[in-house]
């Protein structure tokens, strides 16, 4: 898979739709069932991912969208349930039996977490951790794969690699364990990480060097990156295209330029106008009224009318649907014409 | 105006080995080194840094926490280490805290109404009665509904329990409160209520707030002056508007350039380099030279003093430099 790379450089001059998606996933659902009801965390959602091409996913805690991100890794935990397809490379996973899930995660779909105190084997040599992917993914032998291991942290720009390969992951700094996590996922150069708010526990000098480093790899190993975060200012900058979640739904899908220049869905536009801005003063912020409801699966209309601005009695009668607005632009938003 | 809280020569500092019996073997973080700001009656200072310059400590050691710190703090003048034991406590009650997490800082056990009404009782502040208007009176000040007060803490989103930890250090009236981190444990949106929320007390009462904080935004948006601090010592102090537009230290140029903003695209990001180094061995002369793209042999021999700008002397920075490195 690793040779069919194009020939054109990935990046931000890629024409859009120009390359076939890497990652499709459609209708994702997952259910988590119980007697009480339960509740529908993801909620029939649809994207896809070009090669070199990096889609931000927004959204605020319990839109779902961390469980996209297990889902696309065969990870639902046990008590879920996930339907809809997600293919990779062609290659349908929805039916992958848990028997060969381990050729896909961790090879083909990686993941970097959001804290990489928790995502490494405290116990374990950071070298050790990065070898292990590449004996059980790529049948290395051990002073190979410890080599590559090496290479590999090279690459994410740790100075002296060789030495830092002995460390324990205490042993190195918030900033440098993030670059040893993206090293072990980067090992078998996938086709698609997964990045779940990757910078969010960092400093703002550290998340810039590891968003720096993260663009530098993908334009010379050309995956496709999901970028989950809930900053705004992050996804602007290193998102081509965009989807806005809101209570398990996408509400709005743009390229970047064009969401962050004129959003258009109202959570979309609270969102972005609620930060605060350097440069810009004001006596008060605007702000979203409310909060997410947390029964949300019993509301008929839009999930989001109960804190919008627009919101009409139709608006709270019919679920808007996604839907083109323009080109290249979906919005699920009855005032949006 | 005047000098609500003083600050001068502030310096914590904490012992690692402290059970080792080679006296050679002890070895001590200097968390906080010589720190100095005041802040004015509706004030907001911002202090800001990353994790680990020491930006919490300066905050603790102010509101009474922790270890007794080295120097002087001073409120409306009167020196707070001086104090008697029961006058330094009735001092204490005008400097409150609230924390970055409001799902560890409340206590599971006790309601809304409990909560709000230690504070009260500790200090021995009103009749039962009057602390019983307090009480429901404080919720109301932070926008919570009056039911709220017989429920428990694990009722409620992170947003509000924000707002009890709020109102549980308004309690006793404070002058100062210390704010550390108060945002980052809340989503965006609920980000803004709350900014709005300090910015509502600070206006109707009067308060000031030390306002300690990573997110430059944020600082921007409540902020009257900022103090940047790097391994445990103030780099650069300004009011806002001039640190925002000029900043002259080398770090807080780089900090500013590193803060990722809306409408900027894909970019190339002008980066500091490298790591914070380990606190328990700090670089010699100016600790940021390691780092520095200016550095010239004298940062690595001599430490800069904190000084005012000749060019604008309203602006202290500790650098070598400063008069040059207008950016």
């Amino acid at each position: 898979m690793r040779s069919d790379r194009l020939d054109e450089a990935p990046g931000q001059d890629l024409p859009r739709l120009s390359v076939p998606p890497v990652l499709e996933v459609d209708g994702l659902t997952v259910d988590f069932p119980s007697p009480h009801g339960g509740k529908r965390v993801v909620d029939g959602i649809s994207y896809s991912i070009a090669r070199g091409r990096t889609l931000g996913v927004v959204g605020e805690s319990g839109c779902g969208k961390s469980m996209t991100a297990l889902a696309l890794l065969g990870l639902v935990p046990s008590s879920g349930r996930m339907t809809g397809r997600i293919t990779l490379n062609g290659r349908s996973l929805s039916d992958l039996s848990a028997k060969d899930w381990p050729d896909v995660r961790g090879q083909r779909i990686a993941l970097v977490f959001q804290e990489p105190m928790t995502a490494l084997n405290p116990a374990m040599r950071i070298g050790d951790q990065i070898a292990e992917v590449l004996t059980i993914h790529e049948g290395l032998r051990k002073t190979e794969a410890r080599e590559r291991a090496i290479e590999q942290l090279r690459l994410v720009g740790i100075p002296s690699a060789a030495e830092r390969a002995k460390a324990y992951p205490h042993q190195l700094s918030g900033g440098m364990r993030q670059r040893a996590v993206i090293a072990m996922a980067l090992a078998c150069r996938p086709d698609v990480l997964i990045a779940d708010e990757p910078t969010t526990a960092l400093d703002v000098t550290i998340q810039a060097q590891i968003l720096e480093l993260m663009q530098q790899l993908q334009d010379e190993i050309g995956m496709a990156v999901q970028f989950i975060s809930h900053n705004l200012a992050v996804v602007s900058e290193i998102a081509d295209d965009v989807i806005v979640m809101y209570a398990g739904q996408i509400v709005e899908r743009a390229s970047s330029a064009d969401l962050f220049a004129e959003p258009l869905h109202p959570y979309t536009q609270g969102l972005i106008e609620t930060l605060p801005e350097i440069g810009r003063a004001q006596d008060e912020l605007p702000v979203i009224a409310g909060t997410v409801p947390s029964h949300y699966h019993d509301i008929p209309g839009c999930r989001f009318a109960g804190r919008c601005p627009k919101a009409d009695a139709s608006c709270r009668a019919v679920a808007p649907a996604l839907r083109p607005v323009r080109l290249g632009r979906e919005v699920a938003c009855h005032k949006v014409s | 105006m005047p000098a609500l809280l003083s600050v001068d020569g502030l310096n914590v500092s904490f012992p690692l080995d402290s059970h080792s019996l080679l006296p050679g073997r002890r070895r001590v973080v200097h968390a906080v080194q010589d720190v100095r700001f005041e802040i004015a009656v509706g004030e907001t200072l911002a202090l800001v840094g990353e994790s680990g310059c020491g930006k919490t400590t300066v905050g603790r050691a102010i509101a009474g926490l922790g270890k007794v710190p080295k120097g002087i703090v001073r409120l409306r003048g009167e020196y707070l280490s001086d104090l008697p034991r029961a006058q330094r406590r009735a001092a204490r009650q005008a400097i409150q805290m609230v924390f970055q997490d409001p799902f560890s800082s409340l206590d599971p056990r006790m309601t809304v109404r409990q909560i709000l009404q230690e504070p009260l009782d500790i200090n021995g502040i009103g009749t039962a009665q009057e602390r019983n208007a307090r009480v429901a009176d404080l919720l109301g000040q932070v926008g919570l509904p009056a039911d709220a007060l017989e429920r428990y803490p694990h009722e409620f989103s992170g947003g509000q329990r924000q707002r009890i930890a709020i109102a549980r250090a308004l309690a006793p009236n404070p002058a100062l409160i210390v704010a550390d981190e108060p945002l980052s444990a809340l989503d965006v949106s609920i980000q803004s209520q709350t900014l709005n929320l300090l910015q509502k007390l600070k206006r109707e009462r009067g308060l000031s707030y030390l306002f300690i904080s990573h997110d430059l935004a944020s600082v921007y948006h409540l902020a009257d002056r900022v103090a940047v601090m790097y391994l445990g010592r103030l780099v650069e102090l300004a009011d806002r508007d001039t640190l925002f537009a000029s900043p002259r230290h080398p770090y807080t140029q780089g900090l500013l350039a590193a803060v990722p903003r809306i409408g900027q695209g894909r970019r190339r990001r002008t980066l500091i380099e490298g790591d914070l180094p380990s606190p328990l061995a700090l670089p010699s002369g100016c600790a940021f030279h390691p780092r520095c793209p200016l550095a010239k042999d004298i940062c690595r021999q001599k430490r800069p003093e904190m000084k005012p700008l000749a060019s604008s002397p309203a602006q202290s920075v500790a650098c070598h430099f400063a008069e040059e490195s207008a950016a």
